[in-house]
């Protein structure tokens, strides 16, 4: 079955994707923290802001659609943050627009660029809350497993459903609900024995596999330069 | 020749008061391969996972004379490899490389080491340099495959498989088959696939509700019908 991959382009190859993840971590987060500190007058700034943006799509190769498919995701979110400040006024509404999209394009550029597991192993080399990490494995191992389970469901209701009595189908969609949760409590009891018949006991480790090179450095610094020219000086 | 596996009296019952194993019995000396057959429900998977400790403490059952307590059951599962039916069960990390680390991470291995035994071991199931991919993304059959990597990398004495060819088509569940044959361990497998145990076992067992109907040579089991039938095996 097709799902939606968040690290779906993660196999291309470009200069983005051979950076070490905590590199881009440092790099993309740092860009987004600049972004949210800048004053939503700054127009100037904002057009280079979207420069820097634009061109490390390009050099990332990913598709423009990709990104422009995320952001309609995302947008309901943006809107309602948006909507939520109406009674600051319109610039204190612009700036929490622009922030918010170009915020999205550049974690969509980070998670695009990056494979899933790689990134958690640079949030576990961050001292990032062990117990969260495991969750979000756990998450992205399972989910589509979750949705196959949801989808088989979904065609075996349509096979015995005439298309009368729809009340009775949010009772049918009840039952399904709840022996979805049946069904995962009791895969989750089957995923811990065999979790222990391979000697865990409460913690999970994985093996270090990142290196960081010159050319990481190198970017690292470059790119942090960059962002405190356009901040400081301009 | 040592016993590998001494089962005397085993009974088991699970919360709901439904009885699943009723006074047991087995030895399987080391280097046997012993097939466990049974309708639905007969209790195999059960009886597996009590050898590999996942009900805890069981003095019913000793593993090269260590009996199954809580003290014991790092050493237990050292020497007991046990493959799921389902393969989405055990390969719980997000790649195929982190899956099979898992358990010799546990076993407290450098980090050489176990880069060393996934790539021998994943080149035994013949999917060499599978290492990166993400396990949801492999097809059944290759699922299968790297679980029993992942078993096999821990280099244990009893190698446990539960339906190790359950839904798998006919060429790759030969395939598999041959697989097997190749590893000298001590091998219990319990199926309903009749050909897979005629062809690898040495002694084969019925087990129906929970109990030992008879134990014998496949040709001794296989040839006496109206037993297949007695049974539901045929």
């Amino acid at each position: 079955m097709e799902h939606l991959y968040i690290d779906k382009y993660s196999h291309l190859h470009s200069f983005i994707h051979r950076l070490d993840p905590r590199v881009k971590f440092i790099a993309f987060l740092g860009f987004i923290f600049t972004i949210l500190s800048t004053l939503p007058a700054e127009n100037t700034k904002f057009i280079i802001y979207f420069s820097i943006i634009v061109i490390l799509i390009i050099i990332s190769r990913i598709p423009v659609k990709h990104f422009i498919k995320n952001f309609f995701i995302l947008l309901p979110f943006i809107l309602l943050i948006v909507l939520s400040a109406t009674f600051y006024g319109s610039n204190v509404l612009k700036g929490i627009f622009i922030k918010s999209v170009f915020s999205i394009l550049i974690l969509t550029l980070l998670s695009s660029t990056t494979k899933f597991h790689y990134l958690i192993k640079a949030l576990e080399k961050f001292k990032f809350p062990k117990i969260l990490t495991i969750n979000m494995i756990f998450m992205y191992r399972y989910i589509f497993v979750f949705i196959d389970e949801k989808m088989r469901k979904e065609r075996a209701i349509k096979l015995k459903y005439f298309g009368k009595r729809n009340f009775l189908q949010f009772k049918i969609l009840g039952n399904i609900i709840g022996s979805m949760f049946i069904g995962a409590y009791e895969r989750s009891e089957r995923i811990y024995s065999a979790m222990c018949s391979r000697l865990f006991s409460g913690q999970i480790n994985t093996i270090e596999q990142l290196k960081i090179k010159n050319s990481d450095i190198i970017f690292l610094i470059s790119f942090i330069a960059i962002l405190l020219v356009v901040r400081i000086f301009i | 020749m040592r016993k590998a596996v001494e089962i005397k009296n085993l009974s088991f019952s699970y919360s709901d008061g439904k009885k699943v194993l009723d006074d047991f019995s087995l030895d399987i000396h080391e280097g046997e391969t012993v097939g466990i057959i049974g309708p639905n429900g007969a209790g195999k998977t059960t009886l597996l996972l009590h050898l590999s400790g996942v009900f805890g403490k069981d003095l019913a059952i000793k593993i090269f004379d260590i009996p199954i307590k809580k003290e014991n059951l790092f050493e237990i599962r050292k020497k007991i490899g046990l493959l799921f039916q389902n393969p989405d069960d055990q390969l719980f990390m997000i790649t195929v490389f982190d899956d099979i680390a898992f358990g010799l991470l546990n076993l407290g291995l450098s980090k050489e080491e176990i880069v060393h035994r996934a790539e021998k071991y994943l080149e035994a199931v013949s999917l060499p340099g599978y290492g990166d991919r993400i396990s949801h993304h492999l097809s059944y059959g290759e699922k299968k495959r790297v679980a029993l990597a992942s078993v096999l990398a821990m280099e244990p004495e009893i190698l446990v498989l539960d339906e190790p060819t359950a839904n798998l088509d006919p060429t790759t569940c030969r395939e598999f088959v041959d697989l097997l044959k190749n590893f000298n361990h001590t091998k219990i497998i319990a199926g309903h696939n009749m050909y897979v145990i005629r062809e690898i076992c040495d002694k084969v067992v019925i087990l129906n509700k929970g109990k030992k109907i008879i134990e014998g040579t496949p040709k001794e089991i296989f040839d006496n019908e109206p037993l297949l039938l007695q049974n539901r095996l045929i």
